[in-house]
């Protein structure tokens, strides 16, 4: 068994194992639902709203899993000393990154297929896997980096509700379509809303919204090359 | 003799920002040998064994691991390697075979003589247990056994019976005995002057960086270890301890004259220790913090 999956087995047993692994994974979901089902009672046309509130599930997806699946795996590892173990053994440190990215990707995409099918049923799922997932690697990346300078899980949720903040914005202004600023673009979750909102409300194909797809991957790219950069400098730095 | 030189150190030089850890520190360690590397804490051991692990690049100086250069050929060498901590690092939430499992792979070992192992370290009912369950012994027997569990030419040793109780401590020294029966290597960092009496067959000293001193433990009790003679002697306020250097001329009459007087009411010889040594050299104690 390859290196890269040793790692994947022994997260996925260590993700089974926390119940706030389990709880940011059905959050969203369960929420949504619930939402659902309140409006529903509330007498409103869900199926409209329903999906106009997709993206806004995504995004508030996206960011709780993003961020936090990774980079909790990561501060376990080092809260139990056990980072430093597994470097010293021949797996390398992209090995390790990957392993982990993998497994925060399975568990994100599970994660958005429920959220979906609950709030609106089968449809468009590829599509909306697709936009996610891009829209995922960006807030991997940022956890995975903000993990780096946290020492304990107690000083990252801290740290980390910061950054969750601005990265929320675009999806609370997506219910507020006269507002349209040209520095929320700036912000990763911008496109993420605005490329399942065209899927989902305009009947869009992914061939149309390829460009915010694009700009997704490349942003969270190079904040990934950041992140690597920054754990391959922090692990030579004597302490 | 160059194929029996498992490890071999030279002119190795480190430094934290202006401190400096390492001043060009020079050694070897042959196969099958265990080496004691003494020092209080600051001395530099646990810089030499990160950067003997390749965790830290050395400024200036070389390090060969079984005649590959580290830290260049670092994943080859650490596949030969067994590591061992102080702090039981461990996966509390898997099980004790888990655990060893992960990293038996990650060497790309099988994992059919895992239960072997841990029955050796006592832990054969405790397999499927979590280790979150496990004593503070317990886990450090699962971390010693992790360390072996790739089979390793060389075990390196960073404080292994830290704050353990003298059963897990006299347990860990009869596992690494074997060990060195079977011709491994043992480099072991410590303060306890326990673990270098049972183990070890030669002893490096640091102090601030430098060594000061690298020869077997009985040589060096010889040369700069004081044997004493403790006497607690009657008198009329009660009883009076008096120590007395065991070579000296004078100490012989002293005692003779308190036995005739019928003053002597109990008499110990003490040999020297490698405490005592290391003071001696280094002017410093070894648990100096």
């Amino acid at each position: 068994m390859s290196r890269f999956w040793v790692i994947f087995r022994k997260d996925l047993r260590v993700a089974r194992s926390e119940g706030l692994f389990l709880l940011i994974v059905l959050w969203a979901p369960l929420a949504s639902g619930v939402t659902r089902w309140v409006v529903s009672a509330l007498g409103r046309d869900m199926a409209t709203l329903g999906l106009q509130m997709i993206p806004m599930w995504l995004a508030m997806n996206s960011i709780l899993i993003g961020i936090m699946v990774l980079a909790m795996l990561f501060i376990m590892e080092k809260e139990a000393g056990t980072m430093a173990a597994l470097r010293l053994t021949p797996i390398t440190l992209i090995e390790i990154i990957a392993a982990k990215l993998t497994i925060s990707l399975f568990i994100s995409v599970a994660s958005a297929i429920a959220l979906i099918l609950l709030n609106v049923g089968a449809i468009k799922i590829p599509e909306l896997i697709v936009i996610s997932t891009a829209g995922m690697l960006f807030m991997l990346a940022a956890g995975l980096l903000v993990a780096q300078f946290a020492t304990s899980m107690m000083q990252f949720m801290t740290s980390v509700r910061l950054l969750m903040l601005p990265l929320a914005l675009p999806m609370i202004l997506h219910f507020f379509p006269h507002v349209e600023a040209e520095w929320l673009k700036l912000i990763p979750t911008y496109f993420l809303v605005r490329a399942s909102h065209e899927v989902v409300v305009m009947n869009a194909s992914l061939a149309d919204v390829a460009g915010d797809i694009g700009i997704m991957l490349l942003q969270g790219l190079i904040l990934l090359a950041i992140a690597i950069f920054t754990i391959a400098k922090l692990e030579k730095r004597p302490s | 003799m160059a194929d029996q030189r498992v490890i071999e150190v030279s002119d190795l030089t480190f430094s934290y920002r202006k401190t400096e850890a390492l001043k060009k520190i020079s050694f070897t360690v042959d196969r099958g040998e265990v080496l004691g590397f003494l020092g209080p804490n600051g001395a530099g051991k646990s810089t030499t064994v990160k950067l003997l692990t390749g965790q830290i690049v050395p400024d200036k100086g070389s390090i060969r691991i079984l005649d590959r250069p580290m830290p260049r050929e670092r994943s080859r060498i650490l596949n030969k390697i067994g590591l061992c901590f102080e702090a039981p690092n461990i996966y509390p939430k898997l099980t004790g075979f888990e655990n060893l499992a992960i990293f038996a792979k990650l060497h790309g070992q099988s994992t059919s003589h895992i239960p072997r192992l841990m029955s050796r370290f006592g832990l054969e009912n405790k397999g499927n247990q979590r280790v979150a369950s496990y004593s503070k012994g317990m886990k450090q027997r699962l971390v010693v056994a992790r360390a072996l569990v790739n089979r390793p030419e060389i075990l390196i040793l960073d404080e292994p019976t830290q704050g353990l109780d003298p059963t897990n401590k006299e347990m860990l020294h009869e596992l690494f005995h074997e060990q060195q029966e079977v011709g491994t290597t043992i480099f072991i960092t410590t303060h306890d002057m326990l673990d270098v009496e049972a183990m070890c067959d030669r002893v490096i000293f640091l102090n601030e960086g430098s060594i000061m001193a690298d020869d077997d433990p009985k040589a060096l009790m010889r040369r700069h270890g004081k044997a004493l003679i403790h006497v607690s002697l009657k008198n009329t306020d009660g009883v009076e301890a008096v120590t007395l250097p065991i070579d000296e001329a004078k100490t012989a009459d002293r005692i003779a004259d308190w036995l005739r007087e019928g003053r002597v009411e109990t008499i110990h010889s003490q040999e020297a220790t490698l405490g005592q040594v290391f003071i001696n050299i280094t002017g410093r104690r070894l648990d100096h913090e």
